[in-house]
């Protein structure tokens, strides 16, 4: 019988048990495979798990605490990650039939790090096909659920992760974000996920959609398992030529320093016009919050260009995408999803000029918006989720006339983010009227992920609503 | 001119796929063309990595001088 009481902890809690051998990594492993393996099915988030090499693996960790060594802050941990971090020798299927069999020849940076940091990788999760799609649907694996509510979605592509970090099955995943795909389900599903600067954490081994836009980041139930998620796999990789090297900050050195006199930014414009009356309820609420933090809030004017951000993501994410999958599409297109296939397809018809614009217009809206926006603000604060969360059933359209434009609307919010790099994080902010969660964004300059975890952290200390504010110490 | 997807479109174009693909290329490309006069002819897709890197560092370097 799995035990609640050690899969509710978070996963700062869970590695100090385990640290001071309160509970051995075996028992944890095995508590957490169980649920896995029951709880999983009903949620459809588990793709595969790797449970012999779990619990050996889980037992080398437990001799080794009980020798006085510990590899580091996740000793013992076991994570489970969207099933698009390639650990060599084992599938990835990036939630496709094209690579149900495939076998990398690589293993992701970002699991190396935590490999090094201590943590256990036992599994994989669910995840949208070829991580293209926000809402969490997949033909070919099956639809993961919210598990707030059967049948909602819980956003995607990391739909796996959020459903099964949300459902206490997992202390944090990694996911990926290219239009939205790492803040929109953590939005959907109650949860706190970053996506961080462009290039702060290495994308080596993980599955490319759109390698100008790809961020890599965490998934988790509170703003300090992020940080400390975010702060092992974050850093520069010669693997990865666009990684950043810029020094790495302590994201938890000061994460409990509040924000009094910290200047927060509304936009007036381009966010709130499209979102729907609750969400912007909830929105409005979290800002009356930081109010009362101290935090200075002010309304800000955004470039006019940044209205355009949003197609420009979508003209590179397809150009790439349909570059990466230009010899499947050919050979194989009914191995693909209809939704998936359309959407890659559009890439093929952008001309090399549609593209190379997109790319350069970037560097002009960038400087201006860090010019215009973070001259005057130190963060901006801003809705994920534009709508109440959907059920699977109204916005299964496939690949139906209109779907695309309804896939705009719901990145309407998280997309410009990819398109500019600024790291952002998503926080539950609150339920709409039926009862599913909504979340609010924070946004920084670049590098200043310490700036983003501060504030939030302060935010749930205050508006812990959805899980309690755990312990951390 | 025709590029190697010309064959395919025109064998595809009553497709709903291909019809409603197009039609969004069409649709943000359009956009596009509202703003490509903010780029200046010397801008190469490379010069984002160095707006990125850019503000960090001159932010740091005000901090050290107001220091």
């Amino acid at each position: 019988m799995p035990d609640d009481s050690l899969s509710r902890m978070s996963l700062i809690e869970i590695s100090g048990a385990i640290a001071r051998r309160e509970v051995s990594s075996m028992e944890v492993v095995r508590n957490n495979l169980e649920q896995l393996e029951e709880q999983g099915e009903s949620l459809n988030c588990v793709a595969r798990l790797f449970p012999e090499e779990a619990l050996a693996d889980a037992e080398l960790a437990d001799q080794e605490l009980s020798s006085g060594n510990s590899r580091g802050p996740l000793h013992g941990v076991p994570l489970t990650h969207k099933d698009m971090f390639y650990r060599k020798g084992k599938i990835s299927a990036c939630g496709s039939k094209i690579c149900e069999k495939y076998l990398p020849s690589v293993t992701a940076t970002a699991l190396l790090k935590l490999d090094q940091a201590g943590a256990l990788d036992i599994g994989r999760l669910n995840m949208v096909e070829f991580a293209y799609g926000l809402t969490g649907h997949n033909e070919i694996t099956g639809d993961v659920q919210n598990p707030l509510s059967l049948n909602h979605i819980p956003g995607g592509s990391s739909s796996g992760p959020a459903a099964a970090v949300g459902a206490f099955l997992s202390y944090g995943s990694l996911g990926s974000d290219t239009g939205g795909s790492i803040r929109f389900p953590a939005s959907c599903c109650g949860l706190v996920g970053i996506k961080p600067t462009y290039g702060r954490v290495s994308r080596f081994g993980a599955m490319p959609l759109s390698f100008s836009l790809d961020h890599i980041g965490p998934l988790t139930r509170t703003v300090t398992d992020c940080a400390l998620l975010t702060q092992i796999i974050s850093g520069a990789d010669t693997n990865d030529p666009t990684s950043l090297n810029h020094k790495k900050t302590d994201y938890l050195e000061n994460i409990d320093s509040g924000i009094n006199g910290i200047k927060i930014g509304i936009p007036a414009t381009y966010f709130d016009e499209k979102v729907h009356p609750e969400v912007l309820r909830e929105i409005n609420k979290s800002r009356d919050v930081f109010r009362s933090l101290g935090a200075n809030i002010v309304e800000i004017d955004l470039p006019d260009n940044f209205e355009v951000c949003n197609s420009m993501a979508n003209i590179i994410t397809a150009s790439e995408g349909s570059s990466a999958h230009a010899k499947w599409l050919k050979e194989k297109p009914e191995d693909y999803g209809s939704q998936t296939r359309e959407r890659l397809m559009s890439g093929l018809f952008f001309s090399s000029v549609d593209y190379l614009d997109a790319l350069k217009l970037r560097n002009v809206i960038l400087q201006e918006f860090l010019q215009d926006v973070f001259s005057k603000v130190d963060i901006l604060h801003a809705p994920v989720v534009p709508i109440p969360v959907p059920t699977l059933a109204e916005s299964d359209i496939q690949s139906n006339p209109g779907f695309i434009e309804y896939l705009m609307l719901l990145g309407h919010c998280t997309r410009p983010f990819d398109y500019l790099g600024l790291p952002a994080i998503t926080v539950p902010a609150g339920q709409t009227d039926n009862g599913l969660p909504t979340g609010f964004q924070l946004v920084t300059p670049p590098l200043e992920e310490a700036l983003l975890f501060q504030a939030a952290r302060a935010y749930e200390k205050e508006n812990s609503w959805f899980f309690p504010v755990l312990n951390d110490n | 001119m025709s590029n190697q997807w010309s064959d395919f479109i025109e064998r595809n174009i009553d497709v709903p796929e291909v019809k409603s693909a197009l039609k969004s290329a069409k649709n943000h490309s359009d956009i596009k063309q509202n703003y490509i006069c903010l780029v200046p002819f010397e801008a190469e897709p490379s010069g984002f990595s160095k707006v990125i890197s850019t503000w960090k560092l001159k932010q740091e370097q005000t901090e050290d001088q107001n220091a």
